[in-house]
């Protein structure tokens, strides 16, 4: 009945202790790369990367056969829109009516393709290696306000509930006997009131008492500092991986303006 | 309208007082006092005084009360609200002030007064309600306060969930001395723990009473009665009339005060309770097997007859797919393997808008199906959608208003009303309709026992008029009392079905669906009934069978 909204896969590879925010450091240095050496090599490689490090990691192959799934029709999309739109100069490889394929289109519409891919994975490699406890806290340490990730946290907590709330009230309104199913647009849509109104009422009772309980367990009382019990601590490893992360970017800006 | 009316109540360090009175009685306003929510946040008008530790709650927010007063309340869904346990009890404490290590070191401490080390990296949503409910009263205790406020912290859960954050509130009572006050129905449960009873009438503080073991000193009151334990209570006021506290007892007072036992058991037995109609079938479940998308077997290998005229209890632990079966029946969701018919309709063909004029479902939840802005609109909303005339629509609607006496609040939103009656407003609704079957999913579920009788009153009257009832719930009283069949589900699959009688008389199968037969059947049990007699399934059946009951003309 509930569908996952939590994309972690547990586990207790190197990757799943890391430190959130190096990991983060790690997503934006592959972006990075991925921007600065745009050739179609260097988004071959980040993904045969980020493949090896997801599952070496542990996560089962078919959170990577999602990802891919997910990504496919952009991964198709994009190249043929490039070859139509920047055709580029040059000899035709290949003339398919009114389109002329270029060894360079060719290249580069790929390139663009695989290297939002790439993107994609080492985004989803953080997703699945972090659980969102984790995620909340590296974004908090990393300086976002308190209220912030309180929020953030209660809508990665609710988002779920919220759709099984939803799923139920669609369930409990088609037992009496409305039709979701048929007649015109419009009519399917006004068809939905009694699902909103009632959702709405449950959630607006749900966050009464989530308040008061906020409330009730000291959410800001007058005078006092608010601690916070988790925090993150960077180990050897942590540092390691963060120095190598940092001479490797350095490099790699120098190999770019002078290399 | 005043919620409370000269409240006078005062709880001391270590002392256990548990609040009862009927649903709307003022139990949460009272307990929702004790850190100032009422009326801060609550709104509304207060007169007197309420002092925590001395300090008086209307001077100071309600969060100022967090290190005084730790608070629990009804549904775990909306109190849990972190990623994991351990954020969920740090909570508190970081709003406190106190340091990291210590919060460290009181994680641990309130996880192990709850029985629940180990899950200190777990996620709220994936616990079971119990687990739930024991987390938030780990958190509410992290803060060390000085009085614990539990607001009928078990109502949404199943048998199991109950007995096991009644049996955490015992072991923590052995270790801290800090003062709790609990809202609850649960006579049987607390005549054993608490100290005091406070009950609520209307408002008022009609009766505070009973220093420890002194329950039998309650004043005489017959509504006191009621409030018994289910059952038990019937047979006090019976044949123990002068000592009406035992109404409140445990069964095995009661039993002793009713020895030496004197069994006289009527010649022919008890008549079968209900006879089952053979009528045609209404319900047929033919090798149903239901997976979720996310691979969660739900039923397996399922098969069923349900004929006409049935009144059928479907019994077993949350988890078991009793919701799961309704949903099926109701066509919402399709078999995996195998069929439904009803009425002789397959559900894989047949619309649900088509179904929902033979079955009706009255969700567990009122909330998720009110959505009018009148009562008199939510009961119209099945018959319009199922294509009344207007003249008929109003009919029904009149004759349903007639019967819940909700005439007075015809017009009123229904969604403001108090919880029993959004649960009448629900069920008149989902009856209105006229289905050939009614599915009830724990219809009764945070009623107390007076409004909870008077609905399954009106199943009844259905009942005997025809309709073919199908009632989920873990009141095993009302299983005995009023069902002729029960199915018992475990882990998806059929494990027993058979009459009520034949139910109970299985301690195997109630162990393995981890229910307990209902008050009176132990009772009996522990007097020895004879054979012949058990299980005895009702207090009627009970006084029949003891010699020197009312009934008893020989």
């Amino acid at each position: 009945m509930s569908a996952d909204y939590d994309l972690y896969v547990p586990g207790s590879s190197l990757l799943h202790r890391l430190d959130p925010r190096v990991k983060l450091l790690l997503v934006l240095e592959t972006v990075i790369w991925l921007f600065l050496f745009s050739h179609i090599a260097t988004a071959l490689t980040a993904l045969l990367i980020t493949h090896v490090l997801i599952l070496g990691a542990g996560i089962p192959g078919r959170h990577l056969r999602r990802v891919w799934r997910l990504m496919l029709p952009l991964t198709l999309l994009i190249p043929i829109l490039w070859w139509i739109f920047q055709p580029g100069v040059g000899p035709a490889v290949l003339t398919l009516g009114p389109i002329r394929l270029t060894w360079d289109a060719l290249l580069q519409g790929t390139m663009v393709a695989l290297r939002l891919d790439a993107m994609a994975f080492i985004m989803f490699l953080w997703l699945f290696t972090t659980d969102q406890a984790t995620m909340v806290r590296g974004l908090a340490a990393l300086g976002l306000p308190y209220t912030w990730s309180l929020t953030l946290s209660l809508a990665l907590r609710y988002i779920p509930t919220i759709a099984e709330l939803y799923q139920q009230v669609v369930d409990a309104q088609r037992a009496r006997g409305l039709d979701l199913d048929t007649g015109s647009f419009w009519r399917r849509l006004r068809a939905h009131e009694p699902i909103l109104v009632a959702v709405i009422i449950s959630a607006l009772r749900t966050s009464q008492s989530l308040a008061w309980s906020m409330e009730a367990r000291g959410l800001g009382a007058p005078g006092i500092r608010r601690t916070q019990f988790r925090q993150l601590h960077f180990n050897r490893l942590d540092w390691l991986i963060t120095a190598t992360l940092l001479i490797l970017l350095a490099g790699s800006l120098l190999i770019y303006r002078w290399g | 309208m005043p919620v409370l009316r000269g409240v006078d109540l005062r709880v001391d360090r270590g002392e256990f007082v548990a609040l009862m009175g009927r649903t709307g009685a003022g139990k949460t306003t009272l307990c929702l006092s004790f850190n100032g929510l009422v009326p801060q946040a609550t709104g509304g008008v207060i007169r007197g005084r309420v002092l925590v530790q001395g300090r008086d709650t209307r001077r100071f927010p309600p969060a100022s009360f967090a290190r005084d007063v730790g608070m629990v309340f009804q549904d775990p869904e909306s109190q849990l609200f972190q990623l994991t346990v351990e954020d969920e009890i740090a909570f508190g404490l970081e709003n406190l002030g106190v340091p990291p290590d210590e919060i460290d070191r009181r994680i641990d401490w309130a996880l192990s007064l709850v029985g629940m080390e180990g899950y200190r990296r777990r996620s709220p949503r994936r616990l079971s309600g119990g687990q739930m409910q024991r987390i938030a009263i780990a958190a509410a205790l992290a803060t060390r306060p000085a009085l614990l406020v539990l607001d009928e912290p078990t109502t949404h859960l199943d048998p199991r969930g109950k007995s096991e954050v009644f049996h955490s509130l015992r072991h923590l009572r052995q270790i801290l001395d800090c003062a709790v006050v609990m809202a609850t129905q649960d006579v049987e449960w607390i005549v054993s723990e608490t100290h005091r009873v406070a009950m609520l009438l209307e408002g008022r503080l009609a009766f505070v009473g009973g220093e420890g073991d002194g329950l039998d000193d309650l004043r005489e009151a017959h509504w006191l009665y009621e409030y018994g334990i289910p059952q038990v209570n019937r047979i006090v006021q019976v044949l123990l009339p002068s000592s009406i506290g035992l109404s409140f007892a445990s069964i095995p007072k009661v039993a002793e005060a009713l020895r030496p036992a004197r069994w006289h058991p009527p010649e022919r037995g008890f008549l079968p309770a209900n006879s089952p109609p053979d009528g045609p079938s209404v319900v047929k479940v033919e090798g149903l097997d239901f997976v979720y998308p996310n691979g969660v077997r739900a039923l397996s290998g399922l098969s069923l007859d349900i004929k006409e005229g049935e009144y059928v209890a479907l019994i077993g632990p949350n988890g078991a797919g009793k919701s799961t079966l309704a949903r099926v029946i109701m066509g919402l969701l399709s078999p995996t393997q195998g069929r439904v018919l009803v009425c002789g309709q397959d559900t894989r063909s047949t619309p649900v808008s088509q179904l929902a004029r033979l079955v009706g479902y009255a969700f567990q939840n009122p909330d998720h199906q009110i959505f009018s802005p009148t009562v008199r609109e939510e009961i119209a909303f099945g018959p319009r959608n199922v294509g009344c005339t207007d003249a008929e629509v109003r009919e029904i609607v009149d004759a349903m208003l007639a019967r819940f006496h909700l005439e007075p609040l015809a017009d009123i939103p229904p969604s403001i009303l108090g919880y029993g009656l959004r649960r009448k407003v629900a069920v008149a609704a989902v009856a209105a309709v006229r289905p050939r079957v009614l599915i009830l999913d724990e219809p009764t579920g945070g009623l107390d026992r007076v409004s909870a009788n008077e609905l399954l009153d009106f199943v009844d009257e259905l009942h005997q008029q025809g309709t073919t009832i199908i009632l989920i719930t873990h009141d095993m009283t009302t299983v005995a009392e009023r069902a002729h069949r029960c199915i018992v589900l475990v882990d998806g699959r059929l494990l027993f079905d058979d009459t009520p009688r034949q139910v109970f008389d299985r301690p195997d199968i109630l162990k393995a669906a981890s229910l307990m037969p209902p008050p009176v059947t132990r009772l009996a049990q522990a007097l020895d009934a004879p054979p012949e007699i058990s299980p005895i399934l009702t207090a009627e059946e009970f006084l029949q069978a003891w010699a020197g009951g009312p009934d008893d003309e020989r």
